[in-house]
């Protein structure tokens, strides 16, 4: 049977005691040393999608989920524009006479708040690109300007109307009142004149 | 080629105006890996050096000194998991870690032979290393500083004489702020 020694040897210390400019160097020489051992060209560098820089083609793709929009579709889309852009001069030149506060925004303004809206208000899982969807929505907001624009040209209309019924009105009023003057000035005279007669016949 | 080496994990622990940061800078210096990456909020210490974003390929492969504010902790340990043949240095670790060591931070220790990368922690006191930090480190450049809490200490492959080495050191910083001393694992 094996006993434990009854004066075992003192343990010896598990660090190593240097002092600062010691432990700096050595320090120094340990890392470069084990770093000595190894490249870059031993490891794989890691890879992100925030690598690869912004491609438009690409981005479009990512974004829509078609490669690319075929002629048609291209040309239905021009056409769109095309359609969206004379109906919104057409809108702004018959309106900009009646400086409403409504037609103070710029078609690009029209645009950028499309364009916000656009991808929340597309449906999912569709292959309808986004600008689509975006002239779409900017169709929609200026429908909604023309359409305001319209109700406030009507109620600036039916003010004038008013405004010349009661001009009319008025003009009447003052015609009627004069009429009534003449009369009560007629009958004056008519009074007097018989008060003459009676006085001269006295 | 092996690319398990003997890596180091490094804590330089000292109270403000003790040369810790200087210490840190002279090993900066010296080192010849291909990358050293500082992640700090003390910005204007490191200011002259590129800013780096742990975004893409290009952090992970650049030469030479950058830093990285770890704004997001656990995002910067994500990304940092990934470095390799780096010399990762956390300035002033009271700041990101708190005393609940991430996951992430732990596997950052864990596989730092695999990858190749030497870490360093500055700090003022010893409770502001990582717990389970100590487990790993093999070197504490120490200056003057607080004791180390006692579950810590726990940690340490030879307590008593981690215990001599700071009483010398506190003993001897009284006369001269500077003075520190390697405890380095045999």
């Amino acid at each position: 049977m094996n006993f434990p020694s009854p004066d075992p040897a003192p343990e010896k210390s598990a660090y190593k005691f240097l002092s600062g400019d010691d432990a700096l160097k050595e320090l120094v020489n340990e890392m470069n040393a084990e770093s000595s051992k190894v490249s870059d060209d031993d490891f794989e560098p890691p890879t992100f999608e925030t690598d690869t820089e912004s491609n438009p083609n690409e981005d479009a793709k990512k974004f829509t989920g078609i490669e690319k929009p075929s002629e048609s579709a291209q040309r239905a889309a021009e056409a769109v524009v095309k359609t969206f852009s004379d109906l919104f001069a057409r809108a702004l030149s018959a309106y900009a006479k009646e400086d409403y506060e409504t037609f103070k925004f710029e078609p690009k303004e029209v645009g950028e708040v499309a364009g916000y809206f656009a991808p929340y208000l597309k449906p999912e899982n569709t292959k309808i690109p986004d600008y689509v969807w975006g002239l779409i929505v900017a169709g929609f907001l200026m429908f909604d300007r023309v359409k305001l624009a319209g109700a406030m040209r009507k109620n600036n209309l039916e003010a004038e109307r008013k405004e010349k019924q009661i001009k009319e009105l008025n003009r009447k009023i003052e015609e009627q009142q004069g009429r009534i003057k003449v009369l009560e000035l007629q009958e004056k005279e008519a009074k007097l004149k018989e008060k003459v007669k009676t006085l001269e016949k006295e | 080629m092996s690319t398990d080496i003997q890596t180091k994990m490094v804590a330089i622990v000292g109270t403000n105006g003790t040369g810790k940061t200087t210490f840190c800078r002279n090993i900066i210096e010296s080192m010849k890996v291909p990358r050293k990456l500082v992640l700090t909020y003390h910005m204007s210490d490191w200011s002259q050096y590129p800013i780096n974003e742990l975004e893409n390929t290009k952090d992970f492969t650049f030469k030479g000194l950058q830093w990285h504010v770890p704004i997001d902790v656990p995002k910067s340990l994500d990304r940092l998991k990934l470095m390799y043949n780096t010399l990762i240095v956390f300035d002033d670790a009271r700041n990101f870690f708190d005393d609940r060591t991430p996951p992430d931070l732990h596997r950052i220790y864990i596989s730092r032979r695999q990858r190749a990368n030497h870490i360093i922690f500055i700090a003022h006191d010893l409770d502001d290393i990582p717990r389970k930090a100590y487990a790993f480190i093999s070197e504490f450049i120490l200056f003057r500083c607080s004791p180390a809490s006692p579950d810590r200490l726990s940690k340490l492959m030879d307590r008593d004489a981690f215990d001599r080495a700071y009483a010398r050191v506190m003993k001897k910083s009284e006369n001269d702020r500077h003075y520190c001393e390697s405890v380095k694992m045999i």
